[in-house]
């Protein structure tokens, strides 16, 4: 069986196995839009990466693949580069912060678990309300009940904030300091879970922000590829926790994944595709907070060093 | 296949030899290589131990070690909190061999863990005295999680003789080995008495593209963070590439 070595996991790993995880993340991108990282991470536990490589690796990935999709969206003209630039800022502060407390937490001995703690709870609540909102959306489809009114939520503190400026693509005048804290938080995310975090930026900047579902996309992509670039460089630099080989294979995976992906889901409705995804998202929390309440096989674990 | 030769020529000249006075040691061993390359395509090896023995009367078996070079090993424990389990407690153990194996011929009885934690075994230490030894529990969580790796095999493994004279057994290195010099010893014995003892080497090395990568990693994180960042770039315009078509 062919194998190769991974020169900072210091493991061997079956290559074809690897590139068909990025292969299924590829699909997941290619097929929901979103970047996969979130799955990503935990199917690299499963063959016994160490955690911190899982994460630093999966950033590597996820920047790959945001630079391969963001090039379509700048064509069209659908990236708000300036809500983009915010963002980004935001994201390296972030970032820079999840690498560190990253660091502390491979230092405590305690960073699969809480990785998993993290994982557990962000894909729990994300999963939960994307589970009800696609339901929704698939009752108003089946002409079950009617359609809510979209009303554009006021919330009166954010027009409170101060700092405003004009993002004139997305057609908002709002606080600097929003996009600045959103960005902060998922780079957060990002360092500490290997996850370009579209997952909770995409919601973030329909709800939160008000931007056009035609731009939002496209912004997330622009900006988790300089705050992915950030934690990569970061990740290497600070916790050694990059393996080059293992970016290399799941690269090559998710390449393939994404043209199979998007042919897939053209062939499939939007509000069928947010159950799906749900449904998955729950799942892989469902599955990691049972690894963390379940008695272990064993009670042990070994880190051998210099 | 020049060093087996080699090897056939000395065992060969050893059990000629009707009496050998300059003759050191009664007993040799070697391997199929004393040198394994780690590259990019390792995924772990065999390896074959052989040697001989020139058998005296008090001649009772043969017990032979492999340790790995000495690293200080982490073991950590989880315990409830919450009702999620955390590493609650940890110890370092210092310098334990990364490897371990212990091959004994039939007969010898010895708890192979024993040996591991005390100082060398010189000549005429009696087998039996090794067996006092209580392992603590780190110790013992070392070993099982070790063993778990591959890294260790706690019981005595059986080693063949091919005929009065010659022995062999075959070793495992899992792909997770730590790259160091690996010691190879095998004691000759009478009834639990080490009467002569034999050591080779085993050098186990990172090599090519492989060792390039790993010393770039380490020594110089920030030339190889900015290697991975650029690595996703390019790949990332090159799929953009390829998807359009």
């Amino acid at each position: 069986m062919l194998e190769l070595y991974l020169p900072v996991a210091q493991m061997s790993v079956n290559p074809f196995l690897i590139i068909g995880f990025g292969v299924v993340i590829g699909i997941m991108s290619g097929l929901f839009g979103v970047g996969g990282g979130f799955l990503l991470t935990p199917l690299l536990f499963m063959v016994g990466i160490p955690p911190s490589i899982a994460v630093g690796t999966s950033a590597n990935q996820i920047m790959a693949a945001s630079i391969s999709g963001v090039l379509a969206h700048l064509k069209e003209g659908n990236v708000d580069l300036r809500m983009g630039a915010v963002l980004t800022v935001g994201g390296f502060v972030g970032s820079a912060i999840g690498v560190a407390v990253l660091k502390v937490l491979i230092a405590l001995g305690q960073v699969d678990v809480a990785i998993k703690l993290f994982y557990v709870f962000f894909l729990g609540i994300v999963g939960l309300l994307m589970f009800i909102e696609s339901l929704r959306a698939y009752a108003v489809f089946l002409g079950w009940v009617k359609a809510p009114k979209r009303e554009r939520k006021n919330h009166g503190w954010i027009h409170g904030l101060p700092f405003r400026i004009r993002f004139p693509v997305s057609g908002r005048y709002i606080s600097v300091l929003l996009p600045l804290s959103l960005g902060c938080g998922i780079g957060m995310l990002t360092a500490l879970m290997g996850v370009g975090g579209g997952f909770v930026m995409v919601p973030a900047m329909i709800y939160l922000l008000g931007m056009p579902t035609l731009v939002v996309v496209g912004t997330s992509l622009f900006q988790i590829i300089f705050v992915t670039a950030n934690v990569t460089f970061l990740q290497a630099y600070a916790n050694q926790s990059v393996d080059i080989m293992l970016s290399v294979l799941l690269i090559i995976g998710g390449v393939v994944g994404a043209q199979v992906g998007a042919r897939v889901g053209k062939a499939m409705r939007g509000d069928q595709l947010r159950i799906l995804l749900a449904m998955i998202v729950l799942a892989v929390a469902i599955k990691i907070f049972f690894e963390l309440v379940l008695t272990p096989g064993s009670l042990y674990s070994l880190e051998l060093g210099g | 296949m020049q060093r087996l030769i080699a090897i056939a020529a000395l065992c060969f000249a050893l059990l000629l030899a009707p009496v050998a006075p300059t003759w050191a040691s009664n007993v040799v061993v070697d391997l199929d290589r004393n040198d394994i390359d780690v590259t990019i395509t390792f995924g772990g090896t065999q390896l074959l131990l052989f040697g001989a023995v020139r058998p005296t009367d008090e001649t009772t078996g043969l017990l032979m070690t492999i340790e790995g070079p000495p690293v200080d090993a982490m073991v950590r424990r989880k315990g409830r909190l919450l009702g999620l389990w955390f590493n609650l407690e940890s110890r370092v153990l210092e310098q334990v061999s990364s490897y371990f194996q212990v091959f004994a011929t039939p007969g010898i009885d010895i708890a192979a863990t024993s040996i591991m934690f005390q100082p060398d075994i010189e000549p005429d230490t009696r087998l039996s005295e090794r067996h006092l030894l209580q392992l603590d529990e780190w110790q013992q969580a070392y070993l099982d999680t070790a063993e778990a790796k591959e890294l260790i095999v706690q019981d005595a493994q059986v080693l063949d003789w091919k005929s009065k004279t010659l022995f062999r057994a075959s070793l495992n290195l899992p792909s997770n080995v730590t790259p160091g010099r690996y010691r190879v010893r095998v004691h000759e014995l009478s009834s639990d008495r080490i009467i002569v003892s034999s050591t080779t080497y085993l050098e186990i090395r990172r090599a090519g593209l492989n060792a390039n990568l790993f010393a770039l990693a380490v020594d110089k994180p920030a030339y190889y963070g900015l290697l991975c960042v650029v690595l996703a770039v390019i790949s990332g315009f090159g799929a953009a590439r390829l998807l359009r078509r």
